[in-house]
């Protein structure tokens, strides 16, 4: 008698054990919830994009004037209109103007201006230069550096997809257009040959 | 007889008592003269990769150089260790933590328990996804790096051509920012084929392991991206072994001084020069300015990362630029 | 005088004199909050300690206790975190604190019961047995967690392990209430005597009437479930499963039970020579580390101390 009473207590116990153990509810009620919590970069970026693209053309700086300041004082420029990372940074800027005379080869559309060979690149498209450049995004804002280059990832894909998108298909046709995009500097340069550039506007002239 | 056993017995206990006492006596340090300034702690993650013993002793020279008293903790790669690290330097009076974490999570514990005994925490190389733990975390842009590792990548392979990829931990943050660096870049390129993908937790002989096990299963490989140039000099000893140095190229991260050497010898093809002296300078001068009381200092300093190659090798060597 | 001839008076006396060493080498020792670090950090110790006490008691070993923890650690955490997916009847299973830690002593007190019919019933000896056990528990905790710690475990473990309850931590008044339980039951039950009386001779205790297997099954399981509740501590310690959780943690369990006056034939030793043996290791430990010793020093010392206090040990034995 005393065995069966001890076996019923353990049982009852065990059985209590289990009930404040777990719950059970329909997992595609979860998974929805879940996906609510997400992460997402892309409406990040477009938040930005679609709100601040007038002010960046409207305070990008023309070649002519980059390339004076450059030259003359570096380093009032990178206080006014540059970007940096980090220590040992390249320095962004945002730059704009009207090329002409612009080829296609190699996936990417060349032309020159104020003796500066610009390319830009249609399909190999990364680098942080386009995130960094615009200013829209401060790297304390973001838990971790992951979800910070994932900003950096949604904004080349929308520039492969939107910006450029198919004009590399129609290159004859882009002998003239308007730009606005960023482009990257060492620290300490001076003067500058070659520049690739990542664009935010890129429209036929 | 009682008395027989009471004096055995006694004899020995304090045999034993002094014993004890003696052996930790013997092996102490000799007493540090008491430092006005305060106590700096250096935990790093392990001191078995030469990089992060630079790391560590160069936060330590630099900490001395601006008056504190600095002691380097080695956390042995273990977060209960590093735990206990925290535990003990907490209740013996240390002011901030130079951190190198274990894990990116698993360490955030440890941050929020200086946090909270109000012990400033400035993280180097590696982060915690608990930012508002730390004071300043100062990351090597690795990332960036990566990139241009990667599109140095595709010049040398002339973008075509099958290689695989040995990843570091997989719970520390930079793992994935050099694999996602290194992929945004090669994965544009449909000619270059990734065949495998394994991890050797930043351990040359595991890295080793892993590429003869990788040579075996896949005999047409090109080119191997190690994660950190431990892994990659393993893999180098995998291949050479194998007699396919001549064919296959290796890739590593970290600007390690083997590796440096091995670049400058054509045995290894590129890596990426993190400066490990930079960054332990760094915290060390952030943190003896928050100790002075600043507060506004930045939450994130990312350290550029810059691409070593058999072109530019000359300028690099000791974990830096040689100019 | 007969309080003199306890076996756990030498260890004891051993530990006090240590810390009396310690106070004066370090100024950091004798504050509140060391000590409370050294109770913390010996506390998962003392929980594998006192199940592997029960099971030297018995004459047999337990090399598994570090995979049982990272283990069952590891499925508190996946469970109480992720939960269960269900797909097919789309359902999902939610675990509460509660439920992991259940599921994760369950899971201890399994893998002891398995070690126990390793041992009594398929007549495998100990050390085979669990260090069988070891491997594979080891194993599947890297199976089930990828190689990937398991992190961002929520308020319930965040309370077990670095909680305060009446001024003294969480983990501390855990481990305090095992030791008294086991304490109690080795020297007030009758299965607690049976236990020693295997371990003095097995045979003798078995044609007196004891159900030795069921003891030694019972011990097993007991250890089980005493490594689950340790690998519960480590994993609300550091807030994360570590894949490779517990690494060695055997071996210290054993040299805590040795140098608390155990014999590794059975028979001899007790829960507090246990506690004494773990706190020599913790205030070892935390010593040397407050003393700056070189973490490769502070491998050799540990080893000479263990060596020591054993061979203190057989030397009294043969004199007496």
């Amino acid at each position: 008698m005393k065995k069966v009473i001890k076996y019923v207590i353990f049982a009852a116990l065990f059985f209590v054990a289990l009930w404040f153990s777990f719950y059970t509810e329909p997992l595609s009620v979860r998974k929805e919830r879940e996906a609510l919590k997400q992460y997402k970069p892309e409406q990040l970026v477009e938040h930005y994009w679609s709100s601040g693209l007038q002010d960046l053309e409207a305070n990008a700086l023309d070649v002519a004037s980059f390339v004076n300041a450059l030259q003359t004082d570096a380093q009032t420029l990178r206080e006014k209109s540059g970007h940096i990372l980090g220590i040992g940074s390249n320095v962004c800027y945002v730059l704009k103007g009207d090329a002409e005379n612009v080829s296609f080869s190699d996936n990417e559309f060349h032309f020159k201006m104020n003796g500066i060979d610009f390319k830009v690149p249609a399909k190999y498209i990364f680098g942080n230069t386009a995130r960094d450049a615009c200013g829209w995004f401060n790297i304390d804002n973001f838990q971790n550096t992951m979800d910070f280059n994932a900003v950096s990832a949604c904004m080349n894909q929308r520039i492969k997809e939107q910006v450029i998108g198919d004009k590399a298909q129609h290159a004859a046709d882009y002998t003239k257009f308007h730009f606005c995009g960023s482009i990257e500097v060492k620290p300490d340069a001076k003067t500058v040959e070659h520049l690739t550039l990542y664009p935010y506007i890129f429209e036929l002239q | 007889m009682f008395e027989m056993s009471m004096k055995k017995c006694l004899r020995q206990v304090v045999l034993i008592g002094l014993l004890s006492m003696l052996l930790p006596g013997f092996t102490a340090c000799s007493d540090k003269a008491r430092n006005e300034k305060g106590k700096i702690a250096v935990v790093i993650s392990t001191l078995n990769n030469p990089w992060f013993v630079v790391l560590g002793e160069s936060a330590v020279k630099r900490a001395e150089e601006l008056g504190y008293e600095a002691v380097l903790f080695d956390s042995q790669n273990n977060p209960s260790k590093e735990q206990e690290h925290f535990d003990n330097l907490l209740s013996s009076g240390y002011k901030a933590v130079l951190f190198n974490p274990t894990d990116a999570d698993g360490s955030a514990v440890n941050a929020k328990a200086a946090a909270r005994a109000g012990v400033g925490v400035f993280c180097m190389d590696r982060e915690i996804n608990e930012p508002g733990a730390c004071v300043t975390q100062i990351l090597s842009d690795n990332y960036s790096g990566c990139i241009q590792l990667g599109q140095y990548f595709v010049e040398v392979m002339n973008g075509r051509g099958n290689y695989v990829e040995i990843l570091g931990i997989v719970g520390d943050n930079n793992t994935w920012a050099r694999s996602r660096g290194f992929h945004s870049v090669v994965d544009c390129y449909e000619d270059l084929h990734m065949l495998s993908q394994q991890t050797a937790d930043f351990d040359q002989n595991k890295a080793m392991e892993v590429m003869e096990s990788m040579m075996q299963a896949n005999p047409n490989i090109d080119a191997v991206f190690c994660g950190n140039d431990a892994m990659a000099m393993g893999a180098y000893q995998a291949v050479l072994g194998a007699g396919k140095e001549n064919h296959i190229k290796v890739f590593g991260f970290d600007g390690a001084e083997d590796c440096v050497n091995a670049i400058r010898e054509g045995k290894v093809e590129a890596t990426g020069m993190q400066f490990p002296k930079t960054m332990a300078t760094t915290a060390a001068e952030l943190a003896d300015r928050w100790l002075k009381g600043e507060r506004n200092l930045p939450k994130k300093l990312p350290v550029a990362v810059e691409l070593v190659n058999g072109t530019n090798v000359s300028h690099y060597g000791h974990f830096g630029r040689l100019d | 005088m007969s309080i003199l001839k306890q076996p756990v008076v030498k260890p004891l006396i051993a530990l006090l004199l240590m810390c009396l060493a310690m106070t004066f080498l370090s100024e950091n020792f004798a504050t509140s909050d060391n000590l409370f670090n050294v109770l913390r950090q010996t506390s998962v110790n003392l929980c594998i300690s006192v199940g592997m006490t029960l099971v030297i008691l018995t004459g047999g070993i337990d090399l598994s206790v570090g995979s049982v923890l990272a283990l069952t650690g590891a499925i508190a955490a996946g469970l109480t975190r992720d939960g269960l997916e269900l797909t097919g009847i789309d359902t999902f299973v939610g675990f509460t604190f509660w439920g992991g830690c259940f599921a994760a002593l369950l899971l201890g007190a399994l893998l002891g019961g398995f070690n126990g019919c390793l041992v009594t019933h398929f007549k495998v000896p100990a050390f085979v047995a669990t260090l069988g056990t070891m491997t594979i528990a080891r194993g599947l905790t890297l199976l089930y967690t990828g190689g990937f710690p398991i992190t961002k475990l929520g308020h319930g473990f965040e309370v077990m392990g670095t909680g305060w309850f009446l001024g003294v931590p969480m983990p501390v008044w855990i481990a305090f209430a095992i030791i008294l339980f086991f304490a109690f039951f080795m020297a007030k039950t009758r299965t607690g005597r049976y236990i020693y009386a295997i371990g003095g001779n097995e045979k003798a205790s078995l044609l007196s009437g004891i159900r030795t297997g069921k003891v030694i099954l019972l011990v097993y399981t007991l250890a089980g479930i005493l490594s689950a509740e340790a690998g519960l501590l480590v994993t609300a310690r550091l807030d994360s499963a570590q894949p490779n959780a517990g690494t060695g943690y055997e071996l210290d369990a054993i040299a805590a039970v040795v140098i608390g006056g155990a014999s590794l034939s059975g028979g001899k030793g007790s829960i507090w020579g246990t506690v004494v043996g773990a706190l020599i290791i913790g205030v070892l430990n935390n010593g040397l580390v407050l003393l700056n010793v070189s973490p490769f020093w502070q491998q050799v010392i540990k080893g000479l101390v263990i060596l020591l206090a054993v061979i203190m040990d057989r030397y009294s034995n043969r004199k007496s």
